[in-house]
């Protein structure tokens, strides 16, 4: 029997993307899938029950972090070995999902990340999304010795371990880079592999230049604090 | 006794009777009430020994007595606060395991629902 996968698709005011989002992934395989919607405040609930997609409606919204938790929590409860998060969006390639599930079964690691080496030009803000890869990059490298080239990717598959270790606790708000770090210090056993991502086909970027610079000092502040504590 | 040390012991007093008023309404609880309890103890003691700490700025040569009482208010305040931000991070923290856990148990409760009710059509 093959190990069972789910597949976590945290939305937030999704209304125009997450019926095309869902479909796709339908349609490519049957995997198994669950919505997260995070208390959204748009029609995102409404198209979900109207297409009997299989959903978690959150009582109001908790941010990624939260809204990821609560897949995992689901993922533990239903005993899947393995869960993927993919953006409602429409940026992570439901194409590529067989590639991140081949990878961790076949190579026994704990986490796989779906990787884009090569930014697309017409991504938004992508000067400041390219210096923030870039530092985190080497902040990772120098707290936690383990090499990411994509760490903000939010398009990763993780095994059961993970999953539970992601039920206990996970970071509210940009969840991404803190939890490599906290793996990475746990010994887990990280990998990345080359997946397309699109420029996002609906909604807006939750970062501007002033978050992601909030970002990076939160992040980096919480990795160095854990590391030395 | 002059009018310093008689404004600040009746202040004391008004802030001792705001506790005790607000712990027998429910409104301050457990330690919480306990710990403010406390400090308008030891506001009223400062009002009311207030010489004594005359005598501890000379030793410590601090022209202005208050200083002294200001800094250990601003202390004893910024430790509070820290003290009340931890507590809003776990419960932070609870309020956001709780809606996950209604969210999970909604989502439960909604499949048996529609399991049921798919049976039952079966049968008819």
């Amino acid at each position: 029997m093959k190990d069972s996968v789910l597949i976590i698709i945290p939305a937030y005011n999704e209304q125009e993307v997450i019926k095309q989002t869902v479909d796709r992934l339908i349609h490519n395989d049957h995997f198994d899938y669950i919505v997260i919607n995070d208390g959204s405040t748009d029609n995102t609930g409404e198209i979900l029950k109207q297409n009997n997609i299989n959903h978690i409606t959150l009582p109001f919204n908790l941010g990624i972090g939260g809204a990821m938790q609560t897949g995992y929590k689901y993922a533990l409860m239903n005993n899947y070995d393995y869960a993927i998060q993919l953006d409602a969006d429409g940026q992570h390639n439901p194409d590529d999902l067989a590639v991140l599930i081949d990878e961790i079964r076949n190579t026994n690691v704990d986490m796989v990340i779906g990787s884009r080496f090569v930014e697309k030009s017409n991504y938004k803000g992508s000067l400041i999304r390219r210096i923030g890869i870039y530092y985190f990059y080497y902040m990772i490298y120098t707290i936690a010795r383990i090499k990411i080239k994509d760490p903000t990717s939010g398009y990763r598959i993780v095994n059961r371990e993970i999953i539970e270790e992601f039920a206990r606790s996970y970071p509210v708000d940009y969840p991404e880079v803190e939890v490599l770090v906290q793996l990475a210090r746990e010994k887990f056993q990280i990998k990345e592999v080359k997946v397309e991502m699109n420029p996002r086909q609906g909604g807006t970027s939750s970062i501007t230049p002033i978050k992601s610079i909030y970002y990076m000092i939160k992040v980096t502040y919480f990795s160095i604090m854990r590391s030395v504590f | 006794m002059d009018t310093v040390q008689l404004i600040s012991i009746i202040a004391s007093l008004l802030f001792l009777f705001r506790v005790l008023y607000s712990t027998s309404k429910n409104k301050l609880q457990n330690q919480q009430a306990f710990m403010w309890l406390i400090l308008a103890i030891v506001g009223l003691m400062i009002g009311i020994f207030i010489n004594f700490f005359e005598f501890i700025a000379r030793q410590l040569n601090i022209a202005y007595m208050p200083t002294i009482i200001f800094l250990a208010a601003f202390l004893v305040i910024l430790n509070l606060l820290v003290y009340h931000t931890t507590i809003i991070s776990s419960q932070q923290e609870k309020i956001k395991d709780l809606s996950q856990e209604l969210a999970l148990l909604r989502k439960n409760v909604d499949d048996k629902k529609s399991h049921l009710n798919n049976s039952g059509k079966k049968k008819v």
